[in-house]
């Protein structure tokens, strides 16, 4: 009978789902406008309305869509039918994926392959949007909707968890101390889509949960206590700690032996004490503290993806916790050692309290080892290539003729990791480089909009207008020109601990 | 083919039902009367497991109403005052809909009993009166002749022309099926019910055949000698008792001819004349709900 409901439940749904599917066509053919027309504001701006549009319009689409034969109603005339409530369940969510998000996915097809991506490829990435968006929107408008007989009513509860999430995050804030505290370790990390997967796997247990719960007892309060309660579960989410979600990761290394020969020390300076340099701002104070990276593999590059930093005063008394800023370090020469220095922020009073003191820092580093799967090049000017695993990319001189943009999309997960650069074939010059460096680990894109490609730009430039800086690849040797990319790929994930012997956070005379 | 046990049901503090058991005969017409608010749609809305009781059970068919299944409701016809069809679909789209789930439905008679109400089979329910929806929602439980009929005040903002087609159109399907109908409106069931089950403040007062509560139920006027004589105290079994002049009026609720009159005058002093009145059952709803209420104060 599902398949009898489903045609039912179409007759009386085609116009809303006609309407909803025309925005969607709407905002791919804007899309696929703006791929031949850069950077215009106007169509930015109705591409951006159209996606907020379509996604409300989706969400309270599938909500009719179960309000049509409302569970929690003692008055609809379904409910004394012979309809076997896991037929009807098992329709609505097949009616939803289908004729919601159907011209969704119909659409990600067609962009896939008019964009000429392989098959496998194309079906893969739009199944993979598919399901996250399944997870982020339908499943919770479906379970919703079981538990609500009107929009309104829905909205209100909408509106009541909203509220709900405000308050708990103002509470978490006044805990943690303030606006600035950033609760999810993982956030902005490559990690991040472990925390996301774990959220997604919450969702797809209490919105199944629910529905099945709901459809089967039709006990409304209870399954509203139910959902209330993964929600709180998805908020607390964000306390995960760092440690387990990166030993996770690790059991991911697709090369996990990699990155063994890799060291990192405190880097002793010659001439005289164990040196750090510091810079004094307003609100914090910036220590540079400088170190050395030994057993880099060539063509490697080595990014911390977090590192966590304690400060202790030499009877081991904690001063401070925190994170240390970004670090980066590739080897294309195959060096044996390499130094950087590794920033950290300091508050004010911590500086001024112990900055003659004797302190130890303490660094704990949670890396991940990039190995250069690929080379790809590409014509200065006005070239249009497709390059495995980074996409299809087309290169133009800017209006200003200050730089080359190097456009590209990929169906699906774009590329993680790059260093890109303009060289002068004959002479073998370069430019420098532009390392696009954004890590994100995960096997599937887990950003469910705007649509199935991702799209990224380069901007490579080769003259300043100011005249202060000097190219060695200049607009009269673009025509001899390639643009260079170098592609990473994380191969190993490990951490790193780095301890310092006692020093002074003020012992060198001279700021940075 | 219908049992309650100890049925209550609680919304907050407020007892919709209390403790009522009922017994719904196979191949009766069951009417369960009462006033508005005595849990008459309560204890339907159990039957039909559209909500649960607090405590008891109800069995439809020897099932639990709780358990329920699709093999049940394709031998349950259910019409209810605010029974929500799917307003978009047209009359014909709905029983179009609804055809495939009954394996025993029978176009003949969905369109014998369209053609009797005059149904537009190319209207949209929620085009319909209130009248045209509620003979719409008996066509859909009617088409598949079921064995057990549920109807919830199906009478409630109907004309009287309106149900008179309804309780016509009824009467004519209703074979060998079991009717539970619940009214408060209780001429309109009178001609229709063999059994009958009172309802009030969500207690059941009685339940028995229509034919034996008519019998039971008799209003008595004793004209006695003089004024003084009328009794200070009656029997139990005297409701709405009226006293005008030298002339009572009440209500005998065990009524019987045996011996009548030496009963009556081993109460009441003087009496000159007996006069025993068969009541409607519109009259005994009202002086055994009265006499009820009374007790209740």
């Amino acid at each position: 009978m599902i398949w009898h409901i489903f045609k039912k439940d179409l007759e009386l749904m085609w116009r809303p789902i006609l309407a909803v599917a025309s925005i969607q066509l709407a905002f791919v053919v804007i899309q696929l406008r703006l791929e031949s027309v850069n950077d215009s504001a106007v169509l930015q701006q109705l591409s951006q309305v159209l996606l907020w549009l379509w996604l409300m319009a989706s969400t309270i689409l599938a909500i009719t869509v179960v309000h049509q034969d409302a569970v929690p109603s003692t008055k609809q005339d379904w409910l004394t039918r012979p309809v076997r409530r896991i037929d009807l369940l098992v329709e609505k969510i097949l009616f939803v994926f289908l004729m919601v998000q159907g011209p969704s996915i119909a659409t990600d097809l067609v962009q896939g392959f008019a964009n000429g991506f392989g098959t496998r490829q194309t079906i893969a990435a739009t199944l993979a949007r598919a399901i996250i968006v399944f997870l982020a929107l339908t499943l919770p408008a479906l379970a919703l909707g079981s538990v609500t007989e009107s929009v309104t009513e829905a909205v209100v509860l909408v509106l009541v968890a909203f509220f709900g999430v405000f308050s708990f995050t103002m509470i978490a804030i006044g805990v943690a101390g303030g606006y600035g505290h950033q609760f999810d370790p993982t956030d902005f990390t490559g990690e991040g889509w472990l925390t996301n997967a774990l959220r997604f796997l919450l969702i797809f247990i209490g919105g199944v949960f629910a529905l099945l719960f709901q459809y089967q007892a039709r006990k409304t309060k209870h399954t509203r206590i139910l959902l209330g309660s993964t929600l709180l579960v998805l908020l607390f989410s964000q306390f995960i700690p760092w440690k387990p979600v990166f030993a996770v990761q690790k059991a991911f290394s697709p090369a996990p032996a990699l990155g063994n020969s890799v060291a990192i020390t405190w880097q002793m300076q010659p001439d005289a004490d164990r040196r750090t340099s510091y810079s004094q701002g307003r609100t914090e104070n910036r220590l540079f503290i400088p170190l050395s990276v030994t057993g880099l593999p060539t063509d490697t590059l080595l990014k911390a993806d977090k590192s966590e930093v304690s400060i202790s005063d030499q009877h081991g008394v904690r001063l401070y916790i925190g994170t240390g800023e970004d670090v980066e370090i590739r080897n294309d020469a195959g060096k044996q050692s390499l130094s950087y220095k590794q920033t950290i922020q300091v508050p004010p009073h911590i500086f001024q309290t112990f900055e003659h003191q004797a302190v130890s820092a303490n660094i704990t580093y949670s890396m991940t080892l990039f190995k250069l799967q690929s080379s790809y090049a590409l014509r200065a000017t006005q070239d249009n290539q497709r390059m495995p695993g980074w996409g299809l990319c087309r290169s133009r001189i800017n209006e200003n003729e200050t730089a080359i943009e190097v456009s590209c999309m990929q169906i699906g997960k774009g590329p993680t990791c790059a260093s890109v650069f303009l060289e002068h074939i004959p002479s073998g010059d370069r430019n420098p480089e532009n390392t696009a460096c954004y890590p994100d680990y995960s096997p599937f894109e887990d950003r469910p909009i705007p649509d199935v490609m991702t799209r990224f730009r380069l901007v490579l430039p080769f003259r300043d207008i100011s005249g202060l800086t000097k190219y060695p690849v200049d607009a009269t040797r673009l025509a001899e020109s390639k643009i260079i990319i170098r592609m990473y790929e994380p191969q190993d994930h490990f951490t790193r601990i780095v301890a310092s012997p006692l020093w002074s956070m003020r012992d060198s005379a001279s700021g940075n | 083919m219908i049992e309650t046990h100890g049925l209550s049901k609680n919304y907050r503090s407020c007892g919709a039902l209390r403790a009522l058991s009922l017994k719904v005969p196979e191949g009766s017409a069951f009417a369960l009367v009462g006033a508005n608010g005595a849990g008459k749609t309560t204890v339907i809305k159990i039957l039909m497991n559209l909500i649960q009781a607090t405590s008891g059970t109800a069995r439809v068919f020897g099932v639990d109403s709780r358990q329920l299944s699709p093999q049940q409701f394709r031998r349950i016809g259910y019409v209810s005052e605010n029974q929500e069809l799917p307003g978009r679909l047209t009359v014909s789209g709905y029983l179009n809909y609804l055809r495939p789930f009954y394996p025993d439905w029978d176009v003949a008679l969905e369109r014998e009993i369209l053609q009797r109400f005059k149904l537009p089979g190319d209207r949209k329910i929620n085009e319909l009166s209130h009248g045209m929806r509620v003979k719409m929602a008996l066509t859909c439980a009617l088409s598949y002749r079921p064995k057990l009929l549920v109807l919830d005040e199906p009478f409630s903002g109907l004309d009287s022309l309106v149900r008179d087609e309804f309780m016509a159109g009824l009467a004519e399907q209703a074979g060998d099926m079991t009717v539970l109908i619940s009214s408060h409106d209780l001429s309109e069931v009178e001609g229709f019910a063999t059994d009958v089950a009172f309802v009030e403040s969500g207690r059941l007062l009685f339940q028995e055949p229509l034919e034996a509560l008519t019998d039971r139920v008799q209003q008595i006027k004793v004209t006695v000698e003089r004024q003084s004589a009328l009794p200070r105290t009656t029997p139990d079994t005297w409701i709405d008792l009226h006293e005008t002049g030298n002339v009572l009026t009440f209500v005998d609720t065990q009524f019987s001819e045996f011996d009548l009159g030496e009963r009556i005058r081993s109460q009441i002093e003087g009496v000159r004349d007996i006069e025993v009145q068969p009541m409607s059952l519109r009259a005994i709803f009202t002086s055994i709900s009265r006499a009820t209420r009374h007790v209740q104060e």
